[in-house]
């Protein structure tokens, strides 16, 4: 294994690989495998089961149309063998363009979820998230979104694995 | 067409006002944005940012995913009148409005069908012909500069993602119908995408697909190669927005007020619409044998795009001491001409023994 140098940030922008499964996932790995990340895209479908009830399930996203509801999951891995510290990993997730989140869909277990109605630039819970409204402040809707972060409270130990997600409609 | 106006009830043959108008308010759907354009990509890049123990800086890694959009086929067509146009039995070419909306997010052919056999009327309107609104004044104009008839499967038109095309229908009635009686024609848009993928433009056929079918390369994208296109809702077979049924309603006293453009003159000898062209428009009413309707009054308002021609209307047949000029004056013998201050042509036909017999009023107008 590569031992770390102090100043290697630049070489854990690792390579992109482009995986097209079925989920047409996006793996980004650290030179020094560490930890990787991958990015995919499931779409959420409704459909009535034998007993006349409506259900949700996730489907390949190969075919979407404005309307869709799409689902979006980052897991991470640690890869290494050193230990990643509690309370570092922090994953910022811009609102993809032409969609909109759903309220209540961004899921974490062990992460704080906070959001932001300005690129990033501040991020609040969601109940305290403000934005101005014909001069005053009002809490901000969730289509006013436009950045979900997540917070992962515990150290992640080699070979530990994380996941994030949140649903959004296609405009 | 021509808003019908109607005061006073059918037995009491009371007073009448019909208004002609010119100048139609075209009916908007509540009809949704297209949203998504077909063949866009839409990217969702995640970063995350770690500390490995003993490190003295945050490791950084970004992960994105794209996801191309589908050509969604969507069109709603809906009725512009705002209720059944009155006609006469017999009477030919009338008109119905309607407009066609592209509301899925890709460029489509849609074929037009007029399908007049349908359930819940009294009578079939016949020889239904389509035209599109294309020389940009309100209303069916036929003939040279007038607007563009429609021939299945030669003109189909192309609609724009979200993009509306007016479509007149121009129908006759057949005669011995009773009073009252309506004959519906319904029209209907569907994409070319689907016909020559399922083989039918008929929504009731087996075949015709369900929402949410997919025909693999068939959808337009607006720049790339070609996405997969899927039938939207309006397909819904328990909902078809796709067509929409305009009315035509057999009218016991009035039989027929029709207003057509017999003429259009170019400054230059032709038959264009251009600045200074003019318009020769004639209403005919016609009041069945046999009833009396009483003070009809016709109302015609002028757009703001046509000046109206002084002098150039003509009533054929006027209540006996009736004249016509512009002034209105004297009061009582007056009371037929074009009204500047509502820029609207007003006819007092006054008592009408029908006898099967149309007056026949015309005007001209130029365009500004």
């Amino acid at each position: 294994m590569t031992h770390l140098n102090k100043d290697t940030r630049a070489r854990w922008h690792g390579a992109v690989n482009l995986v097209l499964g079925i989920l047409m996932t996006v793996v980004a790995t650290s030179v020094t495998a560490q930890v990787e990340v991958a990015n995919s895209v499931a779409k959420v479908e409704t459909f009535v089961d034998k007993q006349g009830v409506a259900q949700r399930r996730l489907v390949d996203a190969d075919s979407v149309v404005p309307g869709d509801e799409l689902r979006y999951t980052i897991s991470f891995t640690n890869a290494g063998e050193g230990q990643v510290d509690a309370g570092s990993i922090v994953i910022t997730n811009p609102v993809p363009n032409s969609t909109e989140y759903i309220d209540g869909t961004a899921f974490g277990s062990g992460t704080e979820i906070l959001f932001s109605a300005d690129q990033g630039v501040t991020f609040e819970l969601g109940e305290n998230l403000k934005v101005l409204k014909l001069g005053a402040e009002a809490i901000a809707s969730a289509k006013e979104y436009t950045t979900i972060q997540w917070q992962f409270r515990s150290a992640l130990g080699p070979g530990e694995t994380g996941q994030v997600s949140f649903n959004v409609k296609l405009k | 067409m021509d808003k019908l106006h109607r005061l006073g009830s059918r037995e009491m043959l009371g007073m009448f006002l019909f208004s002609a108008a010119l100048c139609l308010t075209i009916a908007s759907a509540p009809v949704s944005a297209a949203g998504t354009s077909a063949g866009q990509a839409v990217t969702n890049q995640a970063e995350l940012r770690f500390r490995l123990t003993g490190a003295s800086a945050d490791g950084l890694l970004q992960a994105s995913v794209d996801t191309l959009v589908d050509e969604l086929l969507d069109v709603v067509v809906v009725s512009d009148e705002s209720g059944p146009v009155p006609v006469g039995s017999p009477s030919q070419q009338a008109v119905l409005q309607y407009s066609v909306t592209n509301t899925g997010n890709g460029n489509e052919v849609f074929r037009l069908v007029a399908n007049p056999t349908v359930v819940g009327d009294e009578f079939d309107v016949t020889n239904p012909s389509l035209f599109f609104e294309t020389n940009s004044l309100p209303g069916l104009q036929t003939g040279p500069g007038g607007d563009t008839p429609y021939t299945v499967g030669s003109n189909d038109p192309l609609l724009a993602a979200d993009a509306s095309l007016v479509v007149y229908a121009q129908v006759d009635v057949p005669s011995g119908l009773n009073g009252a009686d309506i004959g519906l024609l319904e029209l209907r848009a569907i994409a070319s995408t689907v016909i020559s993928n399922a083989g039918t433009d008929d929504p009731d056929a087996p075949t015709f697909p369900p929402v949410a079918t997919a025909y693999a390369g068939a959808g337009d994208a607006l720049s790339g190669p070609p996405v997969t296109a899927v039938v939207g809702t309006t397909h819904d077979n328990n909902n078809l927005l796709l067509r929409a049924q305009g009315a035509v309603q057999v009218s016991d006293e009035v039989l027929a007020l029709t207003k057509s453009a017999v003429s259009i003159a170019d400054p230059s000898g032709g038959a264009t619409l251009v600045p200074g062209s003019i318009v020769t428009y004639e209403l005919a009413v016609t009041v069945s044998t046999g009833a009396t309707a009483s003070d009809i009054t016709i109302t015609d308002p002028v757009p703001a795009d046509l000046i109206y021609q002084p002098g150039s209307l003509s009533v054929s047949t006027l209540p006996a001491g009736q004249e016509i000029d512009d002034d209105f004056e004297p009061a009582g013998v007056d009371s037929t001409g074009f009204d500047e201050t509502t820029g609207t042509v007003r006819a007092v036909l006054g008592e009408v023994i029908g006898d099967g017999s149309t007056i026949t009023i015309r005007f001209q107008a130029a365009v500004r």
